[in-house]
């Protein structure tokens, strides 16, 4: 049936800042489903009795799905009061993802801000895995304080294999890291576009004002991909709630070039 | 098993109902809820219902109903009382909600009121009323059950949110949403001056199913195009004192509220 | 080619081709409904029910699960779907052609909709010719519609002209006598000029239109083909059992396109009665080479204000 959602079973939680935590789920059941998603597609994840929420995913494996889930509403206040063996339902994965297997050879420039990173992850851990087909991975990332920083394990290594740039908009004096808006650090980095795609993901605001400096530095529109945030209720293109002009955000997204869906009327 | 039974009811949110003035018939309404009404106050511990109960507690309320609009000084006094002592508080019925008829004094002067219902005893005092209004112009009011009386329906599910700990969901949809499903010929077709599409639903749409007008008891949408509204009735060649009584009938404040924003459309 | 029914057989051929199914027509209550009938005498054909057949194939509320929270593995049970065959007398041509544009979202190549699609599977069509349309608000004829029906009747006065477009439906009039006749056109008084929207997002025209908009949402309650959704979990009061369930929503109400943290995309009335006429006229049609609008002029007839969209798009210059 359309709606129906598999079991998993929480096997790891990690609290990431004060509202977040990463979850890392596995199918339950004697016949283990095997997991096929990709970066930048998401899951319908159900509190049963409350509701239902989409979540990007924010992994790459075959035998577990993770999450990063910050409590925003009933839903996530809900999923964060659960721990470790807790089962939780879910479905899909729907929705497009990043187009990775085509970007293959290119430099990539990945632009996050806030729990917008969270879907970024995802294509970072295929990178991990995959990082000799993509020639340089700059990421730049930015939070809105120090406290607001995700995945801060994973950061050290990906300064390692990656050309991490993490700034936060403002921060305590004592704080040595670098301080300002992730559109800055973009400028500053002085990229060019050649042979590059760009990945961008976060609130509105900040994906508008990253893709006006980037147009700055020379990127074309259909060198970039971003992610949109809708509240998507069925997930399969019937319900019409996430609906942008006439694209599903659910079905024709999250991902879309953004040459295909700039200047959309809402 | 005496002992265990005390710890689980240790547990159980500390619910009150209580009243200011009104007709009461929003809290007889929640005591209607009768199919699931024992169920659910196994889940809680009803501390104060003074309708029902003889003994009733003023403390530590988890969540407490109040009923009635704030039209004397004892009101205030009361309601003061109880919000510091609740601390979730919930406008139970359109008295608590949006003053119902009481407020429509604030389209009126006080003397004339006074003199036209208390004429026989002008210099009768006691009641000291002051001009009604809503809860929410003087406390912090965590949610709304709007409705003259209140869907019983409503209630239960207001509760059972609160009890699965969520917060409660608000019905913002227009009378005509729940009227058009049911397939009503339309009203204002008839001639008859029906308020649906400015006001508020989640009634099921019962006046209108029955033939009768709405005159908005769940208070104005927030979202109302009131111009539009007046523009329909006008057309309709409604006379307009009436159809601004109609629409003042619960909803006075906010009549008067909406009547004073600067131009909601356009844009 | 067609055949000829007498009216006097009517019933007699009614009763015949809903044997074992509910024959659904419209009953003339307090409105004129399509609704299960019980007794041939309440079929009325004067006029066209003004809430259409959709909520046959997606009804208004529908449950999905049944939820246990006691069974931790699996607390969705799923609602069983019981349709029982029926037929289908007396809608016209706009009523199945909605049923044409709500396949393309409800039976897509990916995702199928169970209810929609067994409703779909257990329903026969007849339909009957609109001579005169029974509304002035129709304007069909500008819409392209197809001839889609098992079944389609013209009244002659004394005696039904029948043709058939399926081979279902051939094979219940068979037996039925020859009738050699062209099936008229419809025609309406009222047109829709089509034009290329996209150009004219910012005309004037939607703003003066839009100034009326109540946002009730009796256009979309009543369309033809809106059957937008929300999908709600509600528990008893014993809080262990539940139900999820999928309930019509609008997207002409102010928080549809509500997100986590309280962004609304589409807050004023404006964009979201463009959004309305965009989707029918040009966002479908970009998707899947039709419009999801078949004329049937209900969104304008319920309206509170007789708001009307073809007047906005015939006023573009």
């Amino acid at each position: 049936m359309l709606f129906k959602s598999e079991t998993f079973k929480i096997v790891k939680k990690e609290k990431q800042t004060e509202d977040d935590c990463l979850f890392r789920l596995e199918p339950v059941g004697k016949k283990k489903i095997k997991l096929s998603y990709e970066p930048g597609q998401f899951f319908q994840v159900s509190a049963p009795g409350i509701g239902e929420a989409p979540f990007s995913v924010c992994s790459y494996d075959k035998e577990f799905i993770e999450f990063n889930i910050r409590g925003l509403g009933d839903v996530t206040n809900h999923l964060l009061k659960l721990e470790p063996s807790d089962k939780i339902c879910l479905r899909g994965p729907y929705g497009t993802s990043y187009p990775m297997e085509q970007l293959k050879g290119n430099s990539l420039v990945i632009i996050g801000g806030g729990t917008g990173v969270a879907p970024l992850r995802g294509v970072l851990k295929y990178l991990e895995k995959h990082r000799a087909d993509y020639d340089r991975v700059h990421l730049f990332f930015g939070f809105r304080d120090p406290n607001e920083i995700l995945f801060k394990k994973d950061m050290e290594q990906w300064n390692r294999i990656f050309d991490l740039n993490l700034t936060v908009d403002k921060a305590p004096d004592s704080y040595t890291g670098k301080v300002g808006l992730v559109t800055k650090i973009v400028e500053e980095s002085g990229l060019n576009n050649k042979k590059k795609a760009v990945m961008i993901c976060g609130p509105p605001i900040m994906i508008k004002f990253t893709i006006l400096t980037l147009e700055k530095l020379g990127f074309h529109h259909d060198q970039i991909f971003v992610s949109f945030e809708r509240r998507m209720k069925c997930g399969v293109g019937m319900c019409g709630h996430c609906m942008i002009s006439g694209l599903y955000v659910c079905k024709d997204g999250p991902v879309f070039r953004y040459d295909k869906v700039k200047g959309l009327h809402e | 098993m005496k002992k265990t039974k005390k710890a689980s009811k240790a547990k159980k949110p500390r619910v009150g109902i209580q009243s200011i003035t009104g007709c009461a018939g929003c809290q007889l309404s929640l005591y209607f809820i009768e199919d699931v009404l024992l169920e659910l106050f196994d889940k809680i511990e009803l501390v104060a219902a003074p309708m029902i109960k003889g003994k009733n507690e003023e403390e530590n309320y988890d969540i407490l109903f109040v009923e009635g609009s704030v039209s004397s000084k004892e009101d205030l006094e009361n309601l003061l009382k109880w919000r510091k002592q609740a601390k979730f508080l919930i406008a139970l019925g359109a008295c608590a909600s949006h003053g119902c008829m009481q407020s429509m004094k604030h389209m009126m002067h006080e003397e004339e009121v006074e003199a036209a219902v208390y004429n026989k005893f002008p210099s009768d005092k006691r009641l000291k009323p002051i001009t009604a209004v809503p809860l929410h112009k003087h406390v912090q009011v965590d949610f709304y059950i709007p409705g003259c009386p209140p869907d019983k329906e409503e209630i239960e599910r207001v509760l059972k949110w609160l009890l699965q700990g969520i917060k409660p969901r608000v019905y913002d949809k227009a009378v005509c949403h729940e009227c058009s499903l049911k397939e009503n010929y339309c009203l204002l077709d008839q001639g008859i001056e029906c308020l649906g599409p400015l006001m508020n639903g989640g009634c099921k749409a019962l006046c209108p199913d029955y033939n009768h007008p709405c005159t908005g008891c769940r208070g104005m949408l927030d979202d109302a195009n009131l111009k539009s509204g007046k523009e329909i009735l006008r057309d309709k060649g409604f006379d307009p004192d009436l159809m601004i009584k109609r629409m003042t009938k619960y909803n006075t404040l906010q009549f008067m509220e909406f009547e004073s924003k600067p131009k909601e459309e356009k844009k | 080619m067609g055949k000829v029914l007498g009216k006097k057989r009517l019933y007699e051929f009614l009763e015949k081709v809903s044997k074992g199914a509910d024959l659904i027509a419209p009953v003339k209550t307090d409105t004129l409904r399509f609704g299960i009938i019980k007794d041939f005498n309440d079929i009325c054909l004067e006029g066209r029910p003004l809430f259409p057949l959709k909520k046959f194939f997606s009804p208004a509320k529908q449950d999905l699960f049944r939820l246990n929270l006691g069974e931790k593995d699996e607390p969705f049970k799923e609602e069983k779907i019981m349709i029982k065959p029926r037929v289908i007398f007396g809608g016209r041509l706009c009523d199945f052609n909605g049923l044409l544009k709500l396949d393309k979202l409800f039976l897509s190549e990916e995702f199928q909709d169970d209810y929609y699609k067994e409703a779909r599977e257990k329903t026969l069509l007849i339909g009957i010719n609109c001579d005169p349309p029974p509304s002035k608000y129709c304007f069909c004829e500008s819409m392209d519609l197809e001839k889609y029906y098992d079944l389609f009747f013209h009244d002659m006065g004394d005696k039904y002209y029948i043709e058939s477009g399926s081979a279902k439906g051939q094979a219940l009039i068979m037996d039925l006598e020859d009738y050699d006749f062209l099936m008229p056109n419809i025609h309406c008084e009222k047109k829709l000029v089509r034009k290329e929207l996209a150009q004219h997002y910012e005309d004037p025209a939607w703003e003066q239109e839009n100034e009326k908009c109540l946002s009730c949402g009796k256009c979309t309650s009543h369309c033809t083909t809106c059957l937008c959704f929300d999908m709600l979990d509600e528990m008893q009061a014993n809080l262990k059992n539940g139900k999820r369930s999928k309930e019509w929503d609008s997207c002409q109400f102010e928080n549809f396109t509500l997100v986590a943290g309280g962004l609304v995309f589409r807050k004023e009335r404006l964009p979201r009665f463009k959004h309305r006429i965009y989707h029918k006229l040009q966002y479908f049609r970009e998707k899947f080479g039709m419009d999801m609008c078949t004329g049937c002029g209900r969104c304008i007839e319920a309206c509170p204000r007789l708001i009307d969209f073809t007047e906005v798009i015939n006023k573009f210059k």
